[in-house]
């Protein structure tokens, strides 16, 4: 079979359908090993489930007592990571409070104990710090006004926190500069089958309508959420089965604490507050989730009942503004008669010759910690059905930009930028920030917003190099508008430098910016209080000057 | 009766509220002015939409002009424009080639964007011509004495065969006068793109509106609450106010005056809420507690921006049947006010200069 495929003239080897981590991680799997991928996305990177989780690269305690295998694997994983992307990667220590009075609370908090305990034997393999037993005092101490009213102590344990949306371009990008092309806001019509074989797919850009043929040999959905669709595009209906849950998070406009704080939710489920740069993210919940995947709704309620939860442990979370939520549907492995936290988060490789198609496979579930993992068991797939015999290196190259750290402040000081917008560039782009400072002229070095630094010259870099094709997604791969303003200061100024690098005219630019006003303003409706509510004319007032 | 017992008070010192005051005054009321902070007027463009030329009593030259077609930072060409800043370049009155400034500044100023958009020409910025990384920031140079003149001077040879210079909407932060000076000193028409939320020609508006408010108007300052009554008392800190009429111009509802209680109404006055036709407004259901404030946020255009306070044709506040007034003193104006798609500038004006004769009328006739 292999031989037959190798001769065969295609437009690419593998035809990757689906742009989040593991349609990403794959390509750029498959590039390292000299396959040449071809990556098709319906909206954008990280769209989905991928740029919208709580972005934690951990070591799935979760499985410790039932697979501990599961445990120690993700843990390496997460070292190997660090490894390849030291600059995207931040620590994030948990504090885990446990409340209660009388035997069975304090037969809790031991149990708890001896678990992290346990989690300490793997926490070497990804360099997190063994955890640590703190009195209530001494957890009010790390978490002031942390409630310690019937706490019996804390627990606190080591994990790692990364942006979902700047792993799936970091992936992309190295895939990209390994011979892949990678196109986005282009869905996949129909998976094209001949007598039992999958030979490519008809694919429309959805930008411009065009649509055309890509001939592969080897068809990879990775589609994340929206699998079964994509599977019903390849003649297969119900072969890939799902349960997706959604995911919904809120952004805070403040850090509120240093280290992560779990919390209980009404129902019991655990829920957890994460500092996040400036930020703070409140997540998750886990809902079976039937919607419209490409417009999924986030409710009132549900922004309640994540700050119910952790204004238990933490009231002063009150005092802080919603600036926006986030919302992703998770690709969880279907089960019946199971409720949505006990699905398995693990992953599969689908292998449609079992359906009666050849050279087609789902990379089904799988979660953002794991990305790497599985993406390399897929390109293992792959690389064996092409006869390709060189071996994964995504665990030891490093993504672009985590060669090697950049001296920030010198940086800084060189170009007169803030200490902030550099480090930030950075921590986007590794020592890639440096060429991408050195090429731009003085005027491109510019913020194009004053609150949240965003230059100019990453505007273009995204569009140019990263494949973003509208204002949303540069928003997505830089983190515009995603601040307190809301886009209010900075989405006509980005439009404008998006136009300027993609031929817009000046209709565009103001539908692109009015775009982005009404989508950062959706993300806050849900959490729209009364208060927040009297910010909303400036955002009126940015659209009336649009003309939208 | 003392200067302190005004017969009409007008709530709210934005577009609406000023209007309201002018013609109140101007119909031989003794007036007061009560603003609590600025709103959505100094956030506005520069260019007047809406309304029509009657609203341009209050908005009178040299600040303003009428009519006229307007480009606007993000290269929209304005045509429906009532009037505007007299230092927005109307375009309609260049007789050839209009060259847009490549003024380094803010990012969201393209030259060539906007020249693209209006058919115009880049014209390189002179490097006496001052630089910075927001409009204001230039603005607030060009503010200067005498720095203008030598601008200009530098950018002639720039713009020979031109009909008219655009610049972005930087012509002044508290002078008035930058643009007729560049104007004069190069021989053309000179002026400047419209602006958005927070840019000076916006600043420059609230100024010239405020500049228009008669001297005998009393002014106060501060968060006022409204007892009403056959005789309405208004205070506003200490001070208690028995005027014979009021007229709310107290902007709009998303800037506070909106209670998103259990029951969802206007704030100062507990006056019935209107969308559209009807006086039913749409609250979520459900477990929240209280009116849900994303529910008005949604819809295009969102239902915040048409919801409402319902006038008769003299600016009076109707109640929840929309027949009779709801109280025979209240009358209101601008973005308070429930709209097809929302206030617009123009629109304030006219209907707070209706609402303050109206209430002058009221309160001489008793």
């Amino acid at each position: 079979m292999g031989v037959e495929l190798a001769r065969r003239r295609t437009d690419c080897d593998v035809l990757i359908l689906g742009g989040g981590v593991n349609g990403t991680g794959l390509a750029r799997d498959l590039g390292l090993r000299g396959i040449r991928a071809c990556l098709v996305e319906r909206n954008d990177l990280a769209f989905g489930a991928s740029g919208n989780s709580s972005g934690m690269i951990h070591g799935g305690p979760r499985y410790l007592t039932s697979h501990p295998s599961v445990t120690r694997a993700s843990c390496e994983d997460s070292g190997f990571v660090q490894r390849i992307a030291p600059h995207m990667i931040f620590r994030i220590p948990f504090l885990f409070p446990v409340y209660g009075a009388g035997v069975r609370a304090r037969v809790r908090f031991e149990a708890a104990d001896a678990f992290f305990a346990l989690y300490d034997e793997f926490q070497p393999l990804k360099r997190g710090k063994p955890h640590a037993r703190l009195s209530p005092e001494e957890a009010r101490r790390l978490v002031p006004g942390l409630n310690t009213e019937r706490m019996l102590g804390a627990l606190t344990f080591d994990e790692w926190g990364i942006n979902g949306a700047r792993l799936c371009a970091a992936n992309a990008l190295d895939a990209l500069e390994h011979g892949a092309t990678v196109k986005v806001h282009t869905t996949c019509e129909e998976v094209l089958v001949e007598e039992g074989r999958a030979l490519g797919a008809r694919v429309r850009d959805l930008l411009t309508g065009e649509t055309w043929t890509v001939s592969a040999r080897v068809v990879v959905n990775a589609t994340g959420a929206w699998g079964p669709i994509t599977a019903a595009l390849a003649g297969l209906p119900g072969r890939v089965k799902l349960r997706p849950g959604k995911g919904v998070h809120l952004v805070l406009d403040r850090a509120i604490t240093d280290v992560a704080v779990a919390a209980q939710a009404i129902d019991g489920r655990q829920i957890f507050l994460e500092p996040w740069g400036d930020t703070a993210l409140i997540g998750t919940t886990d809902d079976d989730c039937y919607a419209d995947l490409d417009d999924l709704p986030v409710t009132a309620d549900e922004v309640r009942y994540l700050l119910e939860g952790v204004e238990s442990v933490l009231p002063r979370v009150r005092d802080a503004k919603i600036i926006g939520t986030t919302v992703g549907a998770r690709p969880t492995l279907y089960a019946y008669g199971r409720n949505e936290d006990d699905l398995s988060r693990e992953h599969e490789l689908l292998d449609h010759a079992a359906d009666g198609v050849k050279g087609l496979y789902s990379m089904v579930g799988g979660k953002l910690a794991s990305y790497r993992m599985f993406a390399e068991e897929a390109a293992d797939q792959v690389a064996r059905d092409l006869e390709v015999t060189r071996p994964c290196s995504t665990h030891t190259a490093p993504l672009p930009g985590g060669d090697r750290p950049l001296d920030v402040p010198a940086l800084a000081a060189r170009y007169g930028l803030s200490f902030a917008a550099v480090r930030r560039l950075y921590a986007r782009h590794g020592s890639r920030a440096e060429a991408l400072l050195g090429e731009a002229t003085a005027r491109g070095r510019r913020s194009v917003c004053p609150s949240d630094p965003v230059l100019a010259c990453e505007v273009r870099y995204v569009i140019q190099r990263e494949g973003a094709r509208t204002l949303q997604d540069v928003s997505r791969r830089t983190g515009l508008a995603q601040g307190p303003c809301g886009g209010v200061d900075c989405a006509l100024a980005a439009a404008v430098v998006a136009g300027g690098e993609l031929g817009w005219t000046g209709a565009r630019v103001r539908d692109e910016a009015a775009g982005l006003l009404r989508a950062r303003r959706r993300s806050r409706l849900p959490a729209l209080g009364a208060l927040g509510a009297r910010g909303e004319p400036t955002v009126d007032a940015a659209l009336r000057a649009l003309g939208r | 009766m003392s200067a302190a017992d005004p017969e009409v008070v007008v709530l709210g010192a934005g577009a609406a509220g000023v209007a309201a005051a002018c013609a109140a005054h101007e119909a031989g009321a003794r007036t007061a002015l009560v603003g609590a902070h600025p709103g959505a007027t100094g956030l506005g463009s520069g260019v007047l939409l809406g309304g029509t030329a009657e609203a341009l009593a209050v908005a009178r030259e040299p600040a303003f002009r009428a009519g006229g077609r307007y480009v606007t930072v993000a290269g929209w060409l304005v045509t429906d424009a009532l009037g505007a800043l007299s230092s927005l370049l109307d375009v309609s009155r260049c007789d050839g080639p209009v060259g847009v400034l490549d003024l380094d500044t803010h990012p969201s100023w393209s030259a060539a964007l906007v020249a693209q958009s209006l058919g115009g020409v880049v014209v390189p910025a002179s490097p006496e011509t001052p630089s910075g990384e927001t409009f204001c920031e230039v603005a607030s140079r060009l503010d200067t004495l005498g720095l203008a003149e030598g601008v200009a001077a530098s950018l002639r040879a720039r713009c020979r065969g031109l009909a008219g210079l655009l610049f972005p909407p930087v012509l002044g932060l508290h002078r008035l006068d930058v643009a007729a000076t560049l104007s004069r000193v190069l021989g053309l028409p000179v002026g400047e793109a419209a602006g958005g939320a927070g840019d000076p020609p916006g600043v420059r508006v609230e100024r010239a509106l405020q500049a228009r408010v008669p001297a005998a108007v009393l002014r106060r300052e501060g968060r006022a609450t409204v007892h009403p009554g056959r005789r309405p008392e208004v205070r506003v800190g200490t001070e208690v106010l028995r005027p014979r009429a009021v007229v709310l111009a107290t902007g709009g509802l998303t800037g506070g005056g909106l209670v998103f209680g259990e029951q969802l109404q206007e704030a100062l006055l507990g006056a019935p809420l209107w969308v559209g036709a009807r006086a039913r407004v749409p609250v979520s259901s459900g477990a929240s507690r209280g009116a849900d404030p994303s529910v008005w946020f949604a819809g295009d255009p969102p239902v915040i921006a048409t919801a409402g306070l319902r006038v008769d044709g003299s600016g009076r506040v109707l109640d929840g049947d929309g027949t009779r007034g709801l109280h025979p003193w209240l009358f209101a104006a601008g973005e308070v006010l429930s709209s097809v798609r929302g206030a617009t500038l123009g629109g304030a004006l006219v209907e707070g200069l209706r609402a303050g004769a109206a209430a002058a009328r009221v309160a001489r006739e008793g």
